[in-house]
């Protein structure tokens, strides 16, 4: 296992309780990845989590996904580094194309990671998709994202959110293809409604990830088996339809190792996702 | 009371030219649009306990017997954590450590996938998938998937693996379907399990060959107790109300009077507003393997689905059960249990925290 960078790590171990550790992240440890007989061998990535529950003067009601982001972290952490897990306080920032947030580690920066899953509310319009912040009716816009391009050059965007990654109205490309453009190999979310509850899809996700299984195969398994009326959608780009196909199959190694796609190399767009 | 039976008369035509779009079977749609009328069919139930049909080292054996046929290729079996994992260079297998349930994925056909690729109006059809389901469980998977006596396979829905491309020089889109899943659950004397356990799922491609396959299928003993006496819908939705007001941070007091009304497939509740109950399962409550803490007996329960729509049309979907019994067993892993019951939930979840540059 190649590890391709020190950094100070978050320890995330045990069941404290709740109140204590939301007070922030108390204890700061370097903590190894190791892999067990079985897992994919991949040089250990860099993963960033932020997830919101709860939100400033309910603007938004609470959303209880801290289970499936824990025991994605607790999973993942085995073979993987984990840079942070932070909330979503002041974080439009770390999305916004430009800014210094972006790729700023200690700012949960999206291009400061290989690797960066969320957990919040969702939604869209034709020309954009949006995700909820802590802050009084704030949002992260995909029309102010592009990612891929500077700092760790993210490499997988997933989005556990409603609707983010619809497909059905025609307008998948406008809403998401600026945050493409800078090169990001695969968005993972939901092209309609996703549920909470059944925090075990985190660790699912993350063990399938390391076993192999193509990271938008293991969203789409994880995300649906956990609630069979979850609506899943995975997202890459392509030179063609093939190329952009392929890509759709990439695992935690060949996601690092494949050429990004910027600008005007993207020809197609592809997805796929579970439906009834 | 008044006003959901108001409700059902106005949207009944508009609710039946509708179901017919929907991939979930007709006795699902059924099904749930009696638990959110009327609850329970039943007076009481008595409690289940689940215990397994075969060893996990049995039901290894009896699936390779099945998927591996001669000359078997070699195969590697190795046994992390809680799983029998058994691999060849062509499929996988994983079997959970108490033979309850596993999960089956062959990696040849899955290749063949998309060259099988058809448009979406060629779909497998609910009824095929499951004539094609009902023959591989009964062909490949009887010595796992055993039915007790008053027992009963029940096909729930159909789902469809879709890919999508668009080239942006055209703007072409092309949509097709690559695979198809078929999903059973069981039922027993009539009452079905409701929540991730007693499911079986088998995915085909367009050939008609099995990619995968996952179970969590146990076997169900009466528990010693008595039965329990059920709540009645009034009270399954006030239960529902209650769970969702302590998870969404939302004091009851801003909930509404329950009206129903149509949304197909199912009957809707409002709960209050832009939070609305989509759908209601009642019967045995067992989530499965990964979620239920295994020394707790099966309790009745009704599985919900509640949707909120934010003002600017963010969406979140809040999904779990209430119990529906009177008197309500204690299960700490079940978090709408102990909010009723006024205990704390046994959470094993880490907060984040706040990014220190902001």
């Amino acid at each position: 296992m190649e590890k391709t960078r020190s950094k100070t790590k978050v320890a995330l171990y045990g069941t404290r309780p709740l109140a204590v550790l939301a007070s922030g992240l108390a204890v700061m440890l370097m903590l190894m990845p190791s892999s067990y007989a079985g897992d994919l061998p991949h040089s250990a990535l860099h993963f960033g989590v932020r997830c919101q529950a709860d939100f400033q003067e309910n603007w938004d009601p609470v959303w209880d996904n801290y289970g499936m982001c824990t025991n994605f972290i607790n999973t993942i952490k085995r073979t993987d580094w984990v840079d942070f897990y932070f909330n979503l306080h002041g974080a439009q920032v770390a999305f916004v194309d430009g800014n210094a947030a972006e790729t700023c580690s200690r700012c949960g920066g999206a291009d400061s990671v290989d690797f960066f899953l969320i957990a919040t509310h969702g939604g869209i319009d034709e020309r954009q998709s949006r995700y909820a912040m802590w802050d009084f009716q704030a949002r992260a816009w995909s029309g102010s994202m592009r990612f891929g391009d500077t700092g760790q050059q993210l490499k997988v965007f997933a989005t556990y959110t409603c609707d983010t990654l619809n497909s059905s109205d025609g307008h998948l490309w406008d809403r998401m293809g600026r945050a493409f453009r800078g090169g990001v190999k695969l968005i993972v979310g939901a092209h309609g409604s996703v549920y909470n509850g059944a925090p075990q899809k985190g660790a699912d996700f993350a063990s399938r990830m390391q076993h192999g299984e193509a990271i938008s195969t293991s969203w789409l398994e994880a995300v649906w088996y956990s609630n069979n009326n979850n609506r899943p959608a995975a997202s890459a780009t392509g030179v063609n339809a093939n190329d952009c196909r392929a890509r759709l199959d990439m695992n935690l190694e060949s996601v690092r190792t494949s050429t990004p796609l910027r600008d005007g190399q993207i020809g197609h767009v592809c997805w796929r996702e579970w439906s009834n | 009371m008044k006003s959901l039976m108001a409700g059902l008369c106005v949207i009944g035509s508009f609710l039946a030219d509708r179901a017919a779009l929907s991939q979930d079977f007709p006795e699902t749609i059924a099904a749930a649009q009696f638990s959110i009328t009327q609850g329970f069919r039943q007076r009481s139930l008595s409690l289940l306990r689940r215990s397994n049909i075969n060893a996990p080292e049995a039901a290894t054996a009896a699936l390779i017997e099945k998927l591996c046929f001669a000359p078997c290729p070699s195969l590697r079996t190795r046994s992390p954590g809680d799983l029998i994992d058994v691999t060849t260079s062509s499929w996988s297998l994983h079997v959970l450590a108490d033979g309850s349930g596993a999960r089956f994925r062959d990696l040849e056909v899955e290749k063949r996938a998309y060259p099988l690729a058809r448009s979406i109006s060629q779909k497998t059809s609910p009824e095929s998938l499951v004539r094609a389901g009902r023959a591989y469980i009964a062909a490949n998977l009887a010595p796992v998937i055993v039915l007790g006596s008053e027992e009963e396979l029940v096909p729930i829905r159909a789902d469809y693996r879709i890919e999508g491309d668009q080239n942006l020089a055209t703007g072409e889109v092309t949509r097709s379907v690559l695979a198809s899943r078929i999903v059973f659950g069981r039922s027993i004397r009539g009452v079905p399990i409701v929540g991730g356990g007693s499911r079986v799922v088998l995915t085909f491609t367009n050939d008609g060959a099995l990619e995968s396959f996952q179970y969590d299928w146990p076997k169900y003993e009466t528990a010693a107790q008595q039965a329990r006496s059920l709540i009645g819908v009034e009270d399954i939705l006030g239960r529902v109300q209650r769970v969702i007001g302590v998870r969404t941070g939302v004091p009851l007091s801003t909930f509404s009077d329950r009206g129903l009304a149509a949304q197909a497939p199912n009957y809707i509740a409002e709960l209050m507003r832009g939070t609305i109950l989509e759908k209601l399962e009642c019967g045995y409550y067992d989530p499965g393997v990964p979620a239920r803490d295994s020394a707790v007996p099966i309790q009745p329960g009704c599985v919900y689905q509640v949707m909120y729509r934010g003002d600017e049309g963010d969406r979140a979907g809040f999904s779990g059960a209430v119990p529906g019994s009177t008197q309500i067993e204690a299960d700490p892993s079940w978090i709408e249990s102990a909010i009723l019951r006024g205990s704390p939930p046994d959470e094993k979840v880490i907060a984040p925290g706040q990014s220190p540059a902001q």
